[in-house]
């Protein structure tokens, strides 16, 4: 077998794939509204069982300050749970604006790429990470997005496949990251965990949390 | 055909999920990216799903690569990284079970259609990678090298390798003539 034995079969088998399918950028599109679906539905559900938690102490409140004696029937109103929410959700909704206004108050300056970069782990000889502002950095109050390139390095010797490397490999790969002020300081957060957030804007949440 | 890719980009433009430019990328390379996916994963529906990983991964940086040219390598560079990074994670649970015998009989001399691809699954998905680029899309060893993120001299070796796997896998037997009965 000569190099030219080996380019006319591979030609040959790639070839036994045949065409991508007419449809793939309609299926690119389906997943990734797929996945936006996905987590707008974590959205709502975690939204949902906020307003319900919320609902029921209002409901309380409301109950013991429109009726005279409040220590007779604390039973009932917590027993009647699951319809409360559905009609007392307007007035919660009214104290939302209330908690965002005082996160506005004390929103950071939209951090720049080296404050974020602090926020990641130090280089070290097997991991390298650079932010790239290029890419876009969102902020809003306190949370802000961007990518960021996560750098393996493979130093030399190490057994790849059987074969041990001769010299440093560099494989480099792009991430979104998530970041968060809290307690006078910007943190990176794991998108796993805290994607699911409601407080996170909607532009940071689309940069951060709504890519692969 | 054309025209039927023509309206796809724009259905795809309507969506608003894609760049013109990204959506005409896919429109235009799609096909040999799904070529060197095939390869490298022997099974149409892994490739499809590596493809559509690669291009997700590449929109999301779409904006930094302004020159088209560059695109293609870039997007064959996530392809073959990811898919190392999926048999990375997967290797633990295979076992390489060696379908071709060292003798294999009979076999014509030309490589049958089907065989190189199942020899390519023979190979550490390094070493296979760097042969699909070497000898399929036909880099030299230094852009194979920047394509893989690795030193040439890793290329060397490992595309040496490669080929040597795959000569005992694919060349068909040295069939000695025995010797006539009473030759000597």
């Amino acid at each position: 077998m000569n190099d030219l034995d080996l380019r006319t079969a591979l030609h040959r088998d790639a070839d036994l794939v045949g065409s991508p399918s007419p449809d793939l950028l309609e299926q690119l599109t389906a997943r990734r509204q797929h996945q936006r679906r996905q987590r707008t539905g974590v959205l709502t559900a975690v939204l949902g069982v906020i307003v319900i938690a919320a609902g029921i102490p209002l409901g309380q409140s409301l109950t013991a300050s429109s009726d005279g004696g409040p220590a007779t029937d604390p039973a009932p109103i917590v027993s009647t749970e699951a319809p409360a929410p559905s009609t007392e959700a307007p007035p919660v909704v009214v104290e939302a604006p209330a908690t965002s206004a005082s996160a506005a108050v004390e929103a950071p300056a939209c951090p720049d790429a080296d404050t974020l970069r602090a926020t990641l782990p130090p280089d070290s000889a097997t991991k390298q990470y650079r932010i790239e502002p290029q890419d876009g950095l969102v902020c809003s109050g306190s949370w802000a997005a961007a990518g960021y390139t996560e750098t393996t390095i493979i130093p030399a010797g190490t057994v790849v496949d059987g074969v041990p490397t001769e010299t440093d490999e560099v494989h480099p790969d792009g991430q979104a990251g998530l970041f968060h002020h809290v307690g006078g300081g910007w943190t990176n957060l794991a998108r796993m965990t805290h994607c699911d957030d409601p407080e996170i804007p909607a532009d940071v949440w689309e940069r951060a949390c709504n890519v692969d | 055909m054309r025209g039927h890719w023509g309206r796809r980009i724009k259905e795809a433009a309507v969506a608003r999920e894609f760049d013109d430019d990204f959506a005409e990328f896919v429109t235009r390379w799609s096909p040999a990216l799904l070529r060197v996916a095939f390869l490298l994963t022997s099974d149409r529906g892994a490739a499809e799903d590596l493809l559509q990983t690669a291009l997700l991964k590449t929109s999301r940086h779409w904006g930094r690569l302004s020159d088209p040219e560059a695109a293609y390598p870039y997007v064959r560079r996530v392809l073959v990284t990811t898919h190392t990074s999926w048999r990375r994670r997967r290797r633990v649970h295979e076992v390489l079970l060696d379908r071709f015998p060292e003798h294999p009989g009979s076999e014509p001399p030309e490589i049958e259609a089907g065989r190189a691809l199942q020899a390519l699954e023979e190979l550490p998905p390094r070493m296979r990678a760097v042969v699909v680029l070497r000898w399929y899309e036909g880099l030299s060893e230094a852009e194979t090298a920047e394509a893989l993120g690795c030193s040439v001299g890793s290329v060397k070796s490992q595309a040496s390798r490669g080929l040597a796997r795959l000569r005992v896998l694919l060349d068909p037997p040295v069939t000695t003539v025995p010797a006539p009965e009473g030759a000597r």
